[in-house]
């Protein structure tokens, strides 16, 4: 509906229209596309239908196709990292633009490269502490839209649930290649449009490097590093004695089916040999169906200026070591397998690393320090890919140094830069060391800071602020409003001011199992540390009621239910559904719920959700006078039981 | 389940354990049928339980032997192992064949550390290890995909088995705390008298309480001595005994659950009050006039929201008010528990009632309009 809106609005008829590929709502400038005309000018453009068709008669001048928009703030890279980052800003009121290079969205995740999207997938417990907020919400979409686990349905999962954002508007297929300063500040993004040879100048007042390189920050001025800090610097235990240029690598990875029959294997001219006698044994070759990790190749200078040629040799090697299970004789059970997919595109792990006002590193990650302004979380282990990769054979080729017991905090200070103002950053390019790369990099836990700078963008806009400004006087808020929107902030109990539940008189529920009624306004939406924060049901149909002794304007009521965070629901390419994965909808979920509110004595049906898909649920309403309320919890995706977080109550 | 007593006093002989050869007639053996989730959801193994009365001292034991492990495969090496319970199924220990030590991963033996801590795991009936699935305890090291670390897909917590001997922790642990322990708390219950269940009743351990309770209402006593016994159960706080309570009063006739609710909400035990309230919203059983009658007068003087609320509810939705229960939900206007007071002004509001009590009602609305 909004998108024909936005068409009908162009104001170039038709074709204008057609060549303004954003996808999404919001409107922008209308700078028309401009023509150069030679100098002689033998041709005026009128820009309509007519001059199109006569572009093959070779008389058309190089078309200049201009574009200028204007947007409060811009996200380049739409990773976790920049999807999270688009959506939280967008969702916090700001007009808001993702600009991404390539035809899909997920980054590392997408169907181009295949890494799954891991996150704190198991602590020293065994368990893992999974992620709430933006990036479950997409992760459970996928359960619901993609049961089947395609890759490409996934990319549009994720399309979906971007395009269907009002405010955010997303640019595919287009890069950023330089910023425009002034001051210090980013007043523009200059960007191109692959498919449209569109170029676009983005306005914004704050502006989201989630790209991994980083290019618009660094043409920017950002300051930056690359390569491994000596350990002396940050007194890290695992990084070298000496600081060299060492990034880690990116990888090829590939798939193969069973094909019920023999399948024989010719690999191409570019195949690299794989040398198994020479490699270290974590090298592992089975299971070899879903493609080897290890398949990788860094770069102790300018990793991106090395791209294409590693791209080239990866590939070789790729096909080399599947050439190795197939032929060696050593594989009997890979008689029958055949290739289905092999990536084309590496996937990264490492290149810049923005500075920040905090640079995070492995102590703060291996004591758990305590920021104030804690943000988001992370728990992989330290997880140091070795240096050579694939061309070091001898090494392991990963060293996981050090596995946590607990999550450990991001502060909001190694998440934008230093010297540019209006510059935020999340994913792999944040302010931190190597090692504390070896740790942070996984996507989840990128995707939670994405939300954060998402939210403190828009807090910026909000206080007329730059980020720096939020991290000096408005980081409670920001907190407060990840946490509202259901991110998980270890050790920091949530505690708005705003949330009138927090003043009831009285809550309880109809029957308990575990927890307690009275723990949903504890500020914790987990179970964690040992403590319960929850309110289990015996049985459904269940009620919990609140009462407030004077009357409350209200409008919306927002829940926190159960999803079991001690589960993985990250899409697979082997589809686990063993252990700490799940392939499905969390059988905790609430499936059905209703929401009364008392008016004048009477019980008053305000909102009822038949098919939820989300942990956090929002009631929205027009605007009632009472003084108690009742949810009725009456079905779940299959648990006997309902459980409830969190329950918070706003006046509009 | 079905059990099938083989014999009692039987001749028993046992080999190779370390228990000295001797011939007992203090045992009674006992085939019945086990549900172990690692063999099958569904299908039982029938096995042989045995009770065992040979001390003379300490109270009877129950004993069977299983295998070490429930091997798919064949591959793994399989012990018999004796596993000990109490009279009331709770785990004791377990006995291995002489010279037989339980292997770890790449045949590694128990240490005295992994022994304790398998002890300890298996007197834990809440360990994780009764939720998770067959699957998700085989679930294999090798499925992780990119970046993955070794050995981690195992959903549970580390706690709950011991380090290379996960497979082993879950049979046993299964063998230890399946139906096995009904079976043992059945069979101990028939072989008790009716007071000495009342006995255990009035005991001390809770764990006592629940069992002897658990068996009356299987075996259906409803003689008053055991009624009344029962509800001196009223003041305790634990759920799970509480919603024993309710399950044995709902299979009381009538007149005595009337009397029963009664006197469970006398007890001043918020939990137990509201257990019996909903059970009386739900019940079939028709209360009287006189019962309601006296429910109100003692719930007003109760000062719980919930207790109220949920007596309300039972009279909107079975339609049982009358002019007696508004009087006397018309005092809990004058108390100073303004919520409470809101909650009954909207029932009553909407009930016939005598003009002086249509006053009062007047006049708490006056008093307090601006906060309904
Ligand atoms: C093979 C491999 C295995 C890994 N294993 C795991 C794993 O198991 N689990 C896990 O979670 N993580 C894993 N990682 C690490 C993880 O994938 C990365 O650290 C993570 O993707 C970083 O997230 P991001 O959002 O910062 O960047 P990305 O996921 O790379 O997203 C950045 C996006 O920005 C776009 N972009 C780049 N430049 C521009 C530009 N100039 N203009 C517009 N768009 C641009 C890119 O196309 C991309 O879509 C692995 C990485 C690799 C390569």
């Amino acid at each position: 509906m909004e998108r024909r809106k936005f068409f009908k609005r162009g104001t170039q008829g038709a074709i204008a229209a057609s060549m303004m590929p954003i996808v999404g709502s919001a409107a922008t400038t209308a700078d028309s596309i401009k023509i150069n005309l030679p100098e002689n000018g033998i041709q005026k453009g009128s820009g309509d239908s007519e001059q199109w068709h006569q572009m093959g008669n070779g008389k058309r001048p190089h078309p200049d196709r201009n574009k200028t928009l204007d947007y409060e703030v811009v996200v380049i890279g739409g990773g976790a990292a920049g999807i999270c980052a688009a959506v939280a800003a967008a969702r916090n009121g700001a007009k808001t633009v993702l600009v991404q290079d390539r035809p899909v969205l997920g980054g590392n995740a997408s169907s181009e490269i295949r890494v799954h999207l891991n996150g704190v997938n198991h602590l020293q417990d065994g368990l893992p502490e999974r992620e709430t907020g933006i990036i479950e919400e997409f992760l459970l979409l996928n359960r619901f839209q993609n049961p089947q686990e395609s890759f490409t349905v996934w990319d549009h999962v994720l399309y979906d649930f971007v395009t269907r954002e009002p405010n955010l508007d997303l640019l595919l297929n287009t890069s950023a290649m330089r910023a425009n300063t002034k001051n210090g500040k980013i007043l523009s993004a200059y960007c191109y449009q692959l498919t449209t040879e569109l170029e676009f100048t983005i306005n914004g007042k704050q502006f989201i490097d989630c790209s991994g390189d980083g290019l618009l920050a660094a043409t920017a001025g950002a300051l930056y590093r690359t390569g491994r800090e000596a350990a002396a610097e940050f007194n890290e235990r695992y990084a070298p004695k000496e600081a060299d240029g060492w990034q880690m690598g990116g990888t090829v990875l590939l798939s193969s089916k069973d094909m019920g029959r023999p399948m024989p294997f010719e690999p191409p001219s570019f195949v690299r040999k794989y040398e198994t006698e020479k490699s270290h044994k974590g090298r592992k070759l089975t299971p070899f169906v879903e493609g080897f990790w290890w398949v990788e190749l860094g770069s102790d200078d300018d990793i991106i200026a090395d791209y294409e040629e590693n791209r080239h040799k990866l590939m070789g090697y790729a096909y080399g070591v599947w050439d190795y299970v197939k032929n060696s004789g050593k594989f009997p059970e890979s008689e029958n397998y055949a290739l289905d997919w092999v990536c084309s595109l590496p996937g990264k792990r490492e290149s810049r690393r923005f500075i920040g006002d905090f640079i995070l590193s492995e102590g703060d990650l291996l004591e758990n320090r305590n920021f104030e302004d804690a943000v988001a979380f992370g728990g992989w282990s330290l997880d140091e890919h070795n240096p050579g990769g694939i061309e070091n054979l001898s090494e392991p080729p990963s060293y996981f140094h050090a596995r946590f017991a607990e999550v450990y905090q991001i502060p909001f200070r190694s998440l934008y830069s230093k010297n540019v103002s209006n510059l935020l950053f999340a994913g792999r390019n944040i302010s931190q060391t190597h090692m504390a790369l070896s740790s942070s990099r996984i996507m989840a836990t990128c995707a939670l800071e994405g939300q954060a700078v998402g939210t403190a963008a828009a807090l910026c806009l909000k206080h007329e602020v730059m980020p720096k400004g939020i991290s000096e006087k408005y980081v409670n808020e920001l907190q407060e409003q990840l946490m509202r929107d259901d991110a998980f902030i270890p050790k920091r109990p949530a505690n708005d001011p705003k949330d009138l539940a927090k003043k009831a008189s009285l809550i309880f529920a109809s029957s308990t199992t575990s927890g307690d009624a009275k723990l949903l306004t504890d500020g914790m939406s987990r179970d964690i540390d040992g403590e319960f924060h929850h309110w289990q049901s015996d049985g459904l149909p269940a009620t919990v009621q609140m009462e407030w002794e004077n009357p409350i304007s209200l409008s919306t009521i927002e829940l926190k239910c159960d999803t079991n965070v001690k589960r993985n629901i990250m899409m697979r390419k082997d589809s686990s559904n063993e252990g700490i994965y799940r392939n499905n909808i969390p059988e905790e979920l609430m499936k059905s719920l209703v929401l009364e509110a008392r008016v004048n004595g009477e019980w008053m049906n305000i909102g009822a959700v038949d098919k939820n898909k989300t942990r956090l649920v929002k009631f929205k309403f027009n605007e009632v006078k009472t003084t108690a309320i009742r949810i009725q919890l009456n079905e779940t995706y299959g648990h006997k039981n309902g459980k409830l977080f969190e329950l918070r109550a706003y006046e509009a | 389940m079905k059990i099938v007593v083989l014999q009692i006093a039987m001749v028993f002989l046992f080999f190779g354990w370390s228990i000295p050869e001797k011939a007992v007639v203090c045992e009674t053996n006992y085939v019945v049928e086990v549900l172990h989730p690692g063999i099958d959801m569904v299908e039982t193994v029938d096995k042989t339980l045995v009770r065992s009365t040979c001390s003379l001292i300490e109270p009877a034991e129950f004993y069977m032997d299983v295998e070490s492990v429930v091997c798919g495969d064949l591959q793994c090496r399989i012990d018999i192992i004796r596993i000990y319970w109490d009279e009331l199924g709770f785990y004791k220990r377990i006995k291995l064949p002489n010279g037989v030590e339980l292997e770890k991963a790449e045949g590694a033996s128990f240490s005295q550390v992994d022994y304790k801590k398998m002890d300890s795991i298996l007197s834990d009936r809440n360990s994780s290890l009764k939720d998770v699935q067959k699957y998700e305890v085989t679930g294999s090291e090798t499925s992780e995909g990119v970046d993955a670390l070794a050995g981690a897909t195992i959903a549970l917590d580390t706690k709950s088995y011991v380090k290379g001997a996960v497979w082993t922790c879950y049979t046993l642990w299964h063998w230890v705390n399946g139906n096995i322990t009904t079976t043992i708390r059945d069979i101990t219950g028939e072989s008790m008298t009716l007071n000495a269940l009342v006995n255990d009743l009035q005991e001390n351990s809770m764990t006592k309480k629940k069992f002897a309770l658990e068996q009356l209402i299987r075996l259906n006593f409803h003689e008053s001595k055991v009624t009344n016994a029962v509800l001196q159960l009223k003041f305790q706080e634990n759920l799970k005994l509480q919603k024993l309570i309710i399950d044995y009063i709902e299979q009381l006739p009538s007149v005595d659950y009337f009397e029963a609710i009664e006197c469970l909400l006398k007890g001043e035990n918020e939990k137990i009050s509201v257990l019996a309230l909903q059970s009386l919203l739900n019940t079939s059983k028709e209360p009287s006039e006189d019962f309601l009658n006296t429910l109100s007068k003692q719930l007003v003087s109760s000062n719980s929201f919930q207790q109220i609320d949920l007596f309300i509810r039972i009279l909107e939705i079975k339609e049982l008010v009358s002019p007696s229960i508004n009087k006397h939900m018309l005092t809990i206007l004058m108390q100073s528990d303004f919520i409470l007071a809101r909650r009954v002004y909207w029932f009553l509001s909407k009930q016939e009632l005598s003009k002086q009590n249509k006053n009062q009602l007047q006049f708490f609305y006056n008093n307090n309009s601006e906060k309904l």
